[in-house]
């Protein structure tokens, strides 16, 4: 399986670069730009995610979705939003294994948005931990409607109280 | 005439059966029949060929997959190749179709054969059920039934198209074990079907006589179930008896010592590959299949006879027949199991005794089916020798049912630790006791049996 070394190679970073790049046009609206250092930092983290992960990536990949679909959030701006993205591209690939790859990328991406603006409150911490784990669960229990996390969302309520 | 053969610089032979299509770049590379810029050009192939089954997979829903994924779908493209280079008449054709074909191209034929080749297995696998022989041998039975019907259902001719996803527990006589997917399960059916057709010339008693002659115990075992028939009825047309049926005794084997024993390997492979010839006419099986999976039995047995010649053992090579002997047969009625709750309570009782003769005395009172007792040995109640105190007080019909429950492996690892001291402790008590009672204990145990 030597050829998948191909895929990462230093040629399709670039072009992975130049297309989170330009997403800028786009994101500028929102008080939003990435630097082309940022870009790269971005490509490292995703390279990092799908290597733990233990996963494989072909086309463009899935960072200029998540960019479109997070450039709109209340809990996003200039300060905050490289880092935030870093953080949303790792819990993506994570969750992608969690969910037994049962939740396609768009869908993964528009639940985690939003959880993000809503339970969240802009905490990719509180995503990970508390509502993607309970749809990730309720996808591994084979519950159909696997969105309906408030018994879990009640339970963890109720152990903070306990706290 | 003899005809000239064209030298092929990549053997055939030299190639692996499971990766074939890899195998066979890297010998055409060694070989130098391939430049550096085409072996280049091939990986490029194959990693757009990834690409887009990947694609496929995920039917455009994802951008990644996991690894094992990937790889899987890798190998089941570069397998469909290698089921088309494999269907081309040589390999200097398959050279020049690796060299002039896109890979996709060649991927797409190799997939359509597959197909082709599904269909053909599912008809075998109608044909083998249809055709199939009558015995007790239970790998026999699973696998035609459920094993082999279970790899159409899980088979994943597009993304898995190299797995082999069933449980096959039936040994074929000669098992092409280096082959996977269809390319297997085609192959182990073809020789299935003909296996099936060389045994339904004889009764399904014949058969069974000569399984229960080769082993008591044939019902359980991984054997194959033609080798037996065939090495057999080939002794019988040795001796020119074939007309009745595989069936040999002391006597035709000492004979066959006899016309054997003086002959070289060379000749005694001539003498047996007449006698199948002879055979294979005789029962109308002249198909060129079946014909090649003889000759390479013959040159098995072949091996086989010789050793058991020399030692002058040949009941190991040809089995004496053995019809079913009717046993005199004790029917035994379990009692009722007790309630758990109730089972929990008495457990607890016994533990808590003092002395083992109460320990004896409540067993005796409440314990009334072998199965209770059986868990009464397994739940701690007993230790060291309160166990041989108990069996010196149970009858022989009790102790011939436990010794019933013994495992035949005496090392058999799986058994829980609870499970071994009881038996370790049977064991021990009837090693002890007087050889009568144990020879009748056990011969009380061949007869019970439970309803």
């Amino acid at each position: 399986m030597d050829c998948f070394l191909l895929i990462t190679s230093d040629v399709q970073n670039k072009l992975a670069v130049s297309e989170i790049l330009k997403c800028n046009e786009y994101t500028v609206r929102f008080g939003l730009v990435l630097s082309q250092v940022e870009a790269q930092e971005l490509i490292e983290t995703r390279n990092e995610a799908l290597n733990r992960n233990g996963r494989i990536e072909f086309g463009g990949g899935i960072i200029d979705k998540i960019i479109k679909e997070f450039c709109d959030s209340p809990f996003l701006y200039q300060a905050n939003y490289a880092e935030t993205l870093n953080d949303l591209v790792e819990t993506f690939y994570y969750f992608k294994n969690e969910s037994q790859d049962r939740l396609s990328d768009d869908e993964l991406i528009s639940l985690m948005k939003k959880y993000f603006d809503s339970n969240c409150g802009g905490s990719v911490e509180l995503l990970q931990n508390r509502e993607l784990e309970a749809i990730a669960k309720n996808i591994r229990y084979g519950i159909s409607d696997y969105e309906d996390i408030s018994d879990q969302a009640d339970y963890f309520d109720e152990e903070e109280e306990d706290l | 005439m003899n005809s000239i053969e064209k030298q092929q610089p990549i053997k055939r032979e030299s190639l692996s059966e499971e990766h074939y299509f890899q195998s066979f770049i890297q010998e055409a590379h060694r070989l130098k029949l391939l430049s550096e810029a085409q072996l280049e050009d091939i990986q490029m192939q194959s990693v757009k060929l990834l690409v887009r089954q990947t694609q496929r997979y995920n039917s455009g829903d994802s951008s990644s997959v996991r690894v094992e994924v990937a790889q899987s779908i890798f190998q089941s493209a570069l397998y469909s190749i290698g089921v088309y280079l494999k269907s081309l008449p040589d390999t200097d054709m398959g050279l020049s179709e690796i060299i002039n074909t896109p890979l996709e191209e060649l991927h797409k034929k190799g997939r359509k054969l597959i197909e082709k080749k599904i269909n053909i297995a599912r008809h075998l696998l109608h044909l083998v059920q249809q055709e199939r022989i009558e015995t007790e041998n239970i790998a026999y039975r699973d696998t035609i039934d459920k094993g082999l019907s279970e790899f159409f259902s899980a088979y994943d001719a597009d993304f898995s198209a190299h797995d082999t996803a069933c449980s096959i527990d039936y040994p074929l006589n000669i098992d092409k074990m280096e082959m996977v997917g269809i390319e297997y399960i085609l192959d182990y059916l073809q020789k299935l079907y003909w296996e099936n057709k060389f045994c339904k010339k004889f009764s399904s008693n014949d058969i069974a006589c000569v399984m229960r002659g080769y082993d008591e115990k044939y019902t359980d075992l991984l054997v194959n179930i033609f080798r037996i028939v065939f090495t057999n009825t080939l002794g019988c047309t040795l001796l020119g008896k074939s007309a009745e049926g595989p069936k040999i005794d002391c006597m035709d084997r000492e004979k066959l010592q006899h016309k054997l024993q003086y002959l070289s390997q060379d000749q005694l492979y001539e003498v047996l590959e007449a006698a199948s010839i002879k055979l294979c006419k005789q029962f109308d099986l002249t198909n060129d299949f079946f014909q090649n999976y003889i000759s390479q039995t013959i040159r098995d047995i072949c091996e086989r006879l010789n050793n058991a010649l020399e030692n002058g053992r040949l009941e190991s090579i040809f089995v004496s027949s053995k019809e079913k002997t009717i046993k005199p047969v004790i029917h035994f009625m379990d009692g009722d199991k007790m309630e758990d709750e109730l089972f929990r309570k008495l457990a607890n009782e016994i533990r808590e005794c003092r002395f083992v003769t109460d320990k004896i005395s409540i067993i005796h009172r409440d314990i009334h089916s072998i199965s209770d007792l059986v868990d009464i040995l397994e739940a701690d109640c007993l230790f060291g020798n309160e166990f041989a105190e108990l069996f010196q007080v149970l009858g022989d019909n009790e102790l011939a049912m436990l010794f019933n429950l013994l495992p035949i492996n005496k090392t058999d690892s799986n058994l829980e630790e609870s499970e071994k001291e009881w038996q370790l402790k049977l064991d021990d008590y009837l090693e002890g006791i007087e050889s009568n009672r144990k020879n009748n204990i056990i011969e009380l145990a061949d007869k019970i049996e439970m309803i």
